[in-house]
């Protein structure tokens, strides 16, 4: 299955962004944004993969993104 | 500090009474920052003040450490990584020093040196004989309770905004951005006619404009204006009145969103320089997430201070303390608590988590928050830590107008700027968030 996926980059590697970008592509990972000032970049990616991914030079993490909200009693 | 408000001549003077003579027989001199810039200039003001002959500087002995018998000798010393001089001088000398000072914009206060105690208590060091002491849990420390207050909303302005000192601050945010990340912003709220507002949804195939009312609770007591427009001329209830508004939509009107559009619009934000990004939102996740501090240190480092609700996952009257979660229990996130009109924690109100960073950091008003809501209805009265979060905010922005601070700068001014409560710091860290005076 496919998750939402946030992948974290080492701050050395932030200059070059685009080439962790084309090496997660290359895994199988669909990059909807790349955030270069954070050096986040987002998409999906079928979590079998996941390790793969964190296997690529420059990313420090990957996780599978997560909804947040209003808390809880606010919202009525 | 970049630039003292003092102006020359009309600093802190201790006056030349009997209860100011010095129990050292020694006075301390303040320098202005301007004379604290330039070492020759402490030395030579120290000279021409006091009419000491001899003046040491701690820069010229080695590792700048005084050494104290050389000291002694001379008639005055300063401390040049301090920009303070300390000069010995009998009752007559230092009225005519104290008198010399006050005309003087190169000295900001002239104080007689004080003995210093330990905190178990003077009698102990002035006494001879050593005397075996009890064991006790007394720290020394005597708490002066003060009279229990209550806040109230009054037709001036809320209490929130009385509480934290906002009313009484010259600082309004002027040239400060401030973004607010949540359900965005009722853009046609005629409180917010006029003013600068950039706004940007990062949610698919929802617009800017909030269906929810949330973000347009939140960005009021932020930013919220200085005079409400009449008719109806409601009190007021924005903390950083003039501050630059950047509305980014991460929430759904539903009242939830992904973390890809949250990041999408931390980036946005830190890209348009906002001082301040402030998110009254979360997930009930214990575990520190590695992609929100990480974001939480690189905003730092590019001058963005995160604040975030702490989450309202407590339930403390039956017990249940709750837990700060993602993305307030990242370290490099600022963790706000939500207080009540009596300065109590709100029940709801989550307690630091034990993971590393799953801490409060600062409170502020939370319950019974009266601000913005979209029109017809147009203000609604609400609590919640995310209530608590654009005070914080709003404080911040006025604090880093005022001083110009950011990132962990602007952090640390917040923290030691916060008035302590009697409460514990797990549930109110450095306790509520004060606006500069």
């Amino acid at each position: 299955m496919t998750d939402e996926v946030v992948v974290t980059v080492h701050d050395e590697w932030l200059d070059h962004i685009d080439t962790v970008v084309q090496r997660l592509r290359r895994i199988g990972m669909r990059v909807d944004r790349v955030l270069e000032l954070v050096g986040m970049i987002t998409g999906s990616l079928a979590s079998e993969y996941f390790d793969d991914a964190r296997a690529v030079p420059g990313v420090v993490a990957v996780e599978r993104g997560e909804t947040l909200r209003i808390p809880p009693g606010e919202n009525q | 500090m970049t630039s003292s408000t003092t102006p020359p001549g009309n600093g802190h003077y201790a006056a030349a009474s009997a209860e100011s003579a010095s129990p050292t027989g020694r006075y301390v001199l303040v320098l202005s920052d301007e004379t604290f810039a330039r070492e020759a200039d402490q030395v030579e003001t120290l000279r021409s003040v006091t009419g000491a002959a001899n003046v040491a500087s701690t820069s010229d002995y080695e590792w700048r450490a005084l050494d104290v018998d050389q000291a002694a000798s001379a008639d005055a010393t300063v401390f040049a990584d301090l920009g303070i001089g300390t000069v010995r001088a009998d009752p007559d000398s230092a009225a005519s020093i104290m008198a010399a000072a006050a005309d003087d914009p190169r000295v900001t206060a002239v104080e007689p040196e004080q003995f210093m105690y330990a905190l178990s208590g003077p009698e102990d060091t002035r006494t001879e004989r050593s005397t075996v002491r009890t064991p006790t849990t007394d720290t020394g420390w005597s708490t002066v309770r003060a009279a229990p207050i209550e806040f109230h909303d009054t037709s001036e302005a809320t209490w929130g905004l009385q509480a934290t000192g906002v009313l009484d601050s010259a600082a309004t945010g002027q040239g400060i951005r401030v973004a607010v990340l949540d359900t965005g912003l009722d853009l046609r709220h005629p409180d917010f006619a006029g003013r600068e507002i950039s706004a940007r949804s990062f949610v698919s195939e929802e617009p800017a404009q909030d269906g929810n009312g949330h973000g347009t609770h939140c960005v009021g007591t932020s930013c919220g204006p200085e005079n409400p427009p009449e008719p109806p001329g409601s009190r007021r209830y924005g903390v950083a009145t003039r501050a630059e508004i950047l509305v980014g939509k991460v929430l759904g009107d539903g009242g939830s969103g992904t973390d890809t559009n949250i990041l999408a619009a931390i980036n946005w934000a830190i890209g348009n320089d906002c001082r301040v990004i402030s998110m009254s939102l979360g997930a009930e996740t214990r575990a520190v997430s590695r992609r929100y501090e990480t974001v939480g240190q690189r905003a730092l480092n590019r001058g963005s201070l995160i604040v975030a609700a702490a989450g309202n996952n407590a339930e403390r009257d039956s017990g249940n303390p709750g837990f700060v979660g993602v993305p307030a229990n990242s370290p490099s996130i600022m963790a706000v608590a939500a207080l009540d009109s009596r300065l109590g924690i709100a029940d709801f109100s989550a307690r630091s988590n034990p993971v590393d960073g799953g801490q409060i950091d600062i409170a502020a008003p939370g319950v019974d928050v009266y601000s913005s809501w979209p029109m017809e209805r147009r203000y609604r009265t609400i609590s919640g830590t995310s209530m608590a979060t654009p005070h914080v905010s709003g404080i911040a922005a006025l604090w880093a107008q005022r001083t110009d601070a950011a990132g962990e700068a602007l952090w640390s001014t917040l923290i030691r700027g916060a008035q302590r409560l009697e409460l514990p710091g797990v549930d109110v860290g450095a306790g509520i968030a004060k606006a500069p005076s």
